[in-house]
């Protein structure tokens, strides 16, 4: 991986997802790290520094909004944090009002997962 | 008053039953009114033992509220122990509870020229009262309370919800999992593929592409069932909406040589819902529309404001509230295709009714159209009426509450591109 790709960090706590989006992410070029819950995802943050974290909302016992705080503030301002979610009822002013940057539908497509990745870290640059 | 909304009384109906109550109708002895002179011709007999002995309850009414007729099933299901009811009001029969609320509310709604029906639970079951105007050639008319035990259909809705909520979870995971890869795949982010694997992959693509759209309608559908979910309502286009979907369906459309054709107003009309609400809405319409109506056949797509004084003909599913009326957005989603039976209607109303028929079902899919448009329209505040009949087209009126803000439109692009 070059030195100079862009660091995702996805967290999710389903072993497959993560091994797919990670697939997918390194065949887009990307630079790639897993974590399955709040603490893994946080310690990963804090040491890794990703551009973009890919937050599921739905852990295992617990809530993603109630984790992005922690993770936030373990990886320092210049980080991204896009909200992944199957629930049609979360919108993307909620993503944006409750402290993400922005939105990713599960179930992900390429697109809709590159797409706003792509998006958000053209913002950043 | 629109006539098809009325009960055609038989020819020989009278201002007052013709024929003595028995004692399980509840008639007060000695009283000519509700004891008049015996009727013995044998059509009359037989269509009052046919009334004593349907499971359905039936009671007739008069413009006031007293009681005319009533059938044994309606004494049983609204707990009515007075041995005699006629005449006497049914308010006062039924009591104050939610079963009386109910009553009360049909009664209104029909006496005031519009059919009304509630689902209400007392001491364990659910009864569905509805109403109608009974026209029998007598200047006041009288209105037809019917009450259905649909404790089974209620019981049977909850289970079906719970399953599919499992089934729809456990389904997603790998299909998430499957779907990214062939995405990637078909993307050649795993590198360039041959002809025959690209074409394999883009149509194992497309299949679950079709599958995610079958669990977001469960999932959708169980979202709808739970009020605390509630989200706020925005501004959205309804005309923008109507085209995009359009747009979105109109291979389906040609693939079932059938014509598509909107008739939309050619300015904004703001609703109070969200994207994803009105265009499942739509979505489910015109793809029932595409499924049932039959080929070389027109839909037709219409978006005006609501004319509030002309209701929508045909049956009225959900009704509206007043602010609703007086401010909204009309859609209606027409064919001139078969038709539904009128004795069919209750039962597309119902979700996984194309489950129940999966031998005999002539369409692709699980009975959740009808049921989903009925759940986002109340959800929404709006009103809903099927006007349709065997060999008559359906049509199916939305009424959709206008968005009062002077918020801008939202989302009315979408993310399959630009309006129109």
């Amino acid at each position: 991986m070059s030195d100079t790709a862009a660091r995702i960090l996805v967290v999710d706590d389903t072993a497959l997802i993560r091994a797919m989006a990670e697939a997918l992410l390194r065949g887009a070029g990307y630079d790639v790290r897993c974590a399955a819950d709040g603490a893994g995802a946080a310690a990963c943050a804090r040491q890794w520094r990703p551009h973009v974290v890919l937050l599921d909302l739905v852990l295992d016992g617990e809530d993603g909004w109630d984790v992005l705080p922690a993770i936030r503030e373990a990886a320092g301002d210049g980080t991204r944090v896009l909200i992944c979610t199957g629930d049609e009822d979360v919108a993307e002013d909620d993503a944006t009002t409750r402290g993400a940057d922005g939105l990713v539908r599960k179930p992900f497509s390429a697109d809709s997962l590159l797409r706003p990745l792509e998006a958000i870290l053209g913002s950043v640059a | 008053m629109d006539d098809r909304r009325r009960i055609q009384a038989p020819p020989d109906g009278g201002a007052r039953p013709a024929t003595a109550p028995t004692d399980e109708t509840g008639g007060a002895p000695g009283s000519s009114a509700a004891r008049p002179a015996a009727d013995t011709r044998p059509g009359r007999r037989a269509a009052e033992a046919v009334f004593d002995q349907l499971d359905t309850g039936l009671v007739v009414l008069d413009v006031d509220g007293l009681v005319v007729r009533i059938n044994p099933a309606a004494r049983r299901m609204l707990g009515i122990v007075a041995p005699h009811p006629v005449e006497r009001p049914v308010g006062e029969l039924v009591g104050t509870g939610e079963i009386g609320v109910a009553v009360a509310g049909c009664h209104a709604a029909a006496a005031d020229g519009r059919p009304a029906s509630t689902d209400v639970t007392a001491d364990g079951r659910t009864l569905r009262v509805s109403s109608a105007v009974l026209d029998h050639g007598a200047p006041a008319p009288w209105v037809v309370l019917r009450i259905d035990d649909v404790t089974s259909h209620r019981r049977a809705d909850t289970r079906a919800e719970a399953i599919l909520s499992l089934v729809s979870h456990e389904l997603r995971t790998p299909l998430t999992v499957i779907r990214g890869y062939l995405d990637a795949l078909d993307r050649g982010l795993f590198g360039e593929l041959s002809g025959e694997i690209r074409d394999a992959v883009a149509r194992m693509l497309e299949q679950c592409i079709e599958l995610d759209e079958r669990i977001r309608d469960l999932i959708r559908f169980r979202d709808l069932t739970r009020p605390t979910r509630e989200a706020a309502p925005v501004p959205v286009d309804v005309v923008a909406r109507v085209r995009l979907v359009a747009r979105a369906l109109r291979p389906a459309v040609e693939r079932a040589r059938q014509r598509l054709r909107i008739d939309a107003c050619d300015r904004p009309l703001p609703c109070a819902a969200r994207d994803e609400l009105v265009d499942a809405v739509l979505r489910h319409l015109i793809d029932n529309a595409v499924k049932f109506a039959g080929a070389d056949r027109t839909i037709t797509l219409r978006v005006q404001p609501f004319d509030a004084a002309r209701l929508p003909s045909g049956r009225e599913v959900v009704a509206p509230t007043p602010d609703a009326i007086a401010a909204g957005v009309h859609v209606a989603v027409c064919d001139d295709g078969a038709g539904i039976p009128a004795e069919r209607i209750d039962e597309a109303l119902r979700p996984f009714t194309q489950c129940e028929h999966h031998l005999t079902r002539r369409a692709a899919g699980m009975g959740l159209g009808l049921p989903t448009v009925v759940r986002v329209v109340e959800r929404l505040g709006g009103g809903m009426w099927i006007d349709t009949d065997a060999g008559r087209g359906t049509a199916v009126h939305l009424l959709l509450p206008r968005h009062s803000g002077d918020a801008a439109i939202g989302n009315a692009t979408g993310t399959s591109g630009g309006r129109p």
